[in-house]
């Protein structure tokens, strides 16, 4: 039979056949994407190509985009336009071609002139690794991070399942970027979007008092510079930001994977745990609703994270309080199916998602970095987690 | 002990013209399955089936009558307090091949709904309501909007398809009880509302482009007409506080604010899009606004500065005919539209954090979707003593009335007596 005739000779994984790269001064760093099906259809599948090779390349600096197709042999007919369905998502016009030496050229012609955010647009700074960076707080309506975001936000398509482009011309939208200040190189950056809050009636009409919800949407540090506290340090300098503008009465996350939650209680916790709010919590279990609703109003959280921030520090103290509280809203929340059991099948079901739960806190308390104190399943670490050292 | 639902497709097939099926729901949770049937493949038949099957987590109580002609306006009557007996007017639409009439029906509420002592709740006759007609009052050309005055709940106002108002007496005998009629718009009217605050108070917006201000108990002839629209006024709506402030939605794509006491022109003049079809303002706020149409969306605006909305709610998938606010429940809004839905929002969820499967059902403020129409429906009233509860019409014929689930209303969790016992 022909060749031609054996589709699964001309198939392959478009999340394999797409490598993407960050190119510095003295590399390029490659990797592969977590999802492709925004691009290339819910498959993730290309077919009309053999040994197909997608190199998708950005300078680190500009973001200029690169886009090199190459392929031993392809179909005459019914392949796939891979290149056109890459193009689709980047700027228009703005993608070199296959000449690197082109491409080269026009990145390093843009860096003479590419420069960080104005000073005042800065929120954070800080130090890792010995390199300093920092965080601003930047706009669409800046040319250049208009063009810097239309270059890099093939990225959230790549790396953030369900993700989307976001209206540019929507001026609710704030951007929080990190930068190497050194090297200018973007290390990630959070899309954030402020929606208006109705209270009541009477809030709403005392205008001065006329609040919204800030929600983090898009939240992404670049891989080759993931697993170095880059990412604690965005969702803190947002949240920072946000605590103090008095307009802000709420942070929420829009649908946040497993990795982000974990994050997200970490920056939480700490900023919690250093507030003070430990020797706070009331006595009494289940700990009263509106002491609740008035702390979470107080850190800018949801009812919902607040209080599962304060069963991790009950845990985390080792408050006798902790297991009743935690079975105490388990049992309200799902009161529905649980008051149709008798007691022991009810105590068990309780016990059983009790055990759960209070093993994921553990798991995410462990990576705190200054613990107070030791929790039960990590003493062999006792030694060092006694230091307390300010992040 | 639980009821069993009663199948309401039977009632298509029905003869009787005026038959009502309903049922107070005291299903558990349990018994309700979730299934991921994809909603857009299905028929408005398959559709109608699984919202029936879905009635005992979202509602407390549906009663659904079948008329022998649509109505396209509905409002319910107050009444002293929470009584079972509830009463509401709707009217006809013939289509000229009978006598139209204004119509005023009598709704006896299971006790438990009307807010009344649940009772012996095995007694069967308590779980049942009935839809009665109390009056009919023949009327000109077919009733397109019924407002009753606020001042004095037995004088009714309509507007028909010619654009003509009707002021009748429900207390008089049934063909007496049209009092006078008011002939000024030359068009069929859908705009029509009395001043909350100033008895006899009268609005009218009609096709023929003018908005008509009436003193009906005073004289036949307008007080003012208003010529600010380049085309048909599509709804009049007076604000909940200031006595003088009303706002006007048009064809010519414009929001007008007016207020009554500076003439000609509109106090604020907003241009739109898309044309709105209905506009509401707050009962509990002076400063927020509601007005949606042909794009589906409702946008939420700022009255002391409304450049650019607050905020825009999509969950409709067609043009939005009514959009109130609850009289009862401070950010609760209700809208209804012609792809068969009403939707009931909470303002305070927009921009709340939701999971994902919550997000898959609709942005965070849809909090209920009323699905139980198999047409557009043409508008709603909120029940102005029981709270929680709505009446519907649909261009079927049918009217429904329905007491959302208490279970969605109250987010606060039950009280735990002793905590220990969990453990």
């Amino acid at each position: 039979m022909a060749e031609e005739l054996k589709p699964e000779l001309w198939t392959t994984s478009s999340n394999s056949a797409l490598k993407l790269s960050l190119v510095n001064d003295e590399n390029a760093v490659q990797f592969s994407p977590i999802f492709t099906y925004p691009i290339f259809g819910q498959a993730e599948q290309l077919f009309g190509y053999q040994d197909l090779n997608i190199l998708l390349a950005f300078d680190s600096v500009t973001f200029k985009p690169f886009l090199n197709i190459k392929y031993t042999k392809k179909l005459e007919r019914g392949l796939d336009d891979v290149e056109g369905s890459i193009l689709k998502f980047l700027p228009e016009g703005d993608v070199i071609l296959k000449d690197e030496v082109e491409w080269v050229d026009a990145f390093n012609g843009e860096r003479e002139k590419f420069a960080l955010p104005n000073s005042e647009s800065k929120v954070a700074e800080y130090t890792s690794g010995g390199e300093s960076f920092a965080i601003f707080k930047v706009h669409l309506s800046d040319p250049n991070i208009r063009q810097l975001h239309r270059r890099m936000q093939i990225f959230t398509l790549l790396f953030i399942e369900a993700a989307s482009y976001i209206d540019e011309d929507d001026s609710a939208w704030d951007i929080f970027m990190t930068f190497n200040t050194s090297t200018r190189q973007c290390i990630g950056y959070t899309t954030t979007y402020k929606h208006w809050r109705y209270i009541n009636g009477q809030e709403f009409d005392s205008s001065e008092k006329t609040t919204k919800r800030a929600k983090i949407s898009q939240f992404i540090i670049f891989p080759p510079y993931q697993s170095k506290s880059h990412g604690s340090h965005l969702y803190s300098a947002a949240i920072d930001v946000w605590s103090k503008e008095e307009k802000i009465s709420e942070v929420t996350v829009e649908d946040p994977n497993e990795a982000f939650d974990d994050l997200r209680d970490r920056c939480d916790f700490m900023r919690l745990s250093g507030s003070g709010l430990s020797s706070s919590i009331p006595e009494d279990v289940p700990i009263p609703r509106t002491w609740l609703t008035e702390q979470a109003r107080k850190y800018k959280l949801s009812l919902v994270q607040f209080t599962r921030l304060v069963e991790m520090i009950l845990l985390y103290d080792n408050s006798p309080n902790f297991e009743i509280q935690v079975k105490a809203r388990l049992y309200q929340k799902n009161h529905e199916v649980l008051t149709g059991m008798d007691s022991d099948t009810r105590k068990a079901k309780l016990q059983e998602a009790f055990t759960s739960l209070k093993e994921d806190y553990a798991r995410i308390l462990q990576k705190v970095p200054n613990r107070r104190r030791v929790l039960p399943s990590d003493e062999e670490n006792a030694g060092e987690s006694k230091r307390h050292k300010k992040e | 002990m639980t009821t069993k639902l009663k199948g309401l497709k039977e009632l298509g097939n029905t003869s009787d013209p005026l038959r009502t099926v309903s049922y107070q729901v005291r299903t558990k949770m349990s018994d309700y399955e979730d299934d991921n049937t994809d909603v857009q493949s299905l028929t408005v038949e398959e559709e109608y089936e699984l919202w029936n099957s879905n009635v005992p987590v979202m509602y407390e109580f549906v009663s659904e009558t079948k008329l022998t002609w649509p109505s396209l306006t509905i409002q319910w009557l107050p009444s002293d307090g929470q009584s079972p007996e509830q009463s509401l007017i709707f009217g006809t639409h013939t289509a000229g091949e009978e006598v139209n009439y204004l119509k005023v029906a009598t709704i006896n509420l299971p006790a438990g709904i009307a807010g009344l002592d649940q009772g012996d709740e095995e007694d069967e006759a308590n779980d049942h309501s009935s839809f009665a007609i109390a009056n009919k009052f023949p009327h000109i050309e077919e009733v397109i909007r019924a407002r009753y005055m606020p001042a004095n709940s037995n004088i009714i106002a309509t507007i028909n398809g010619k654009g003509t108002i009707s002021i009748f007496d429900r207390t008089l005998e049934e063909s007496k009880a049209q009092v006078s009629t008011l002939a000024f718009h030359k068009e069929n009217g859908y705009g029509l509302a009395f001043n909350p605050h100033i008895s006899g108070e009268l609005l009218s917006g009609s096709d023929d482009t003018t908005v008509a201000l009436w003193d009906i108990e005073a004289a036949k002839k307008p007080k003012s007409i208003l010529t600010s629209h380049d085309d048909i006024v599509n709804d009049v709506k007076w604000h909940e506080f200031e006595s003088n402030v009303f706002g006007t939605v048009s064809e010519d794509k414009t929001l007008q604010v007016h207020d009554k006491r500076v003439r000609l022109e509109p106090v604020k003049k907003l241009p739109t899009a898309s044309p709105f079809n209905t506009l509401s303002f707050s009962k509990h706020s002076r400063n927020l606004l509601a007005a949606a149409g042909v794009d589906s969306q409702i946008y939420l605006y700022d009255m002391r500065d409304m450049s650019s909305p607050l905020h825009v709610m999509s969950g409709h998938q067609d043009s939005v005919t009514t959009v109130e606010f609850s009289p009862h429940t401070d950010g609760i809004i209700c809208s209804s539209g012609s792809d068969r839905r009403a939707i009931i929002w909470d303002l305070t969820q927009i921009g709340a954090e939701q999971s994902q499967d919550d997000a898959d059902d609709g942005a965070p403020e849809l909090m209920m979707m009323h699905a139980g129409h198999r047409s557009p429906v043409n508008e709603f009233s909120f029940n102005p003593q029981i709270p929680w509860l709505l009446a519907s019409t649909e261009e079927d014929n049918v009217i429904q009335a329905w007491k959302v689930s208490m279970k969605l209303v109250n987010a606060s969790p039950p009280a735990i007596s002793d905590p220990s016992l969990l453990v």
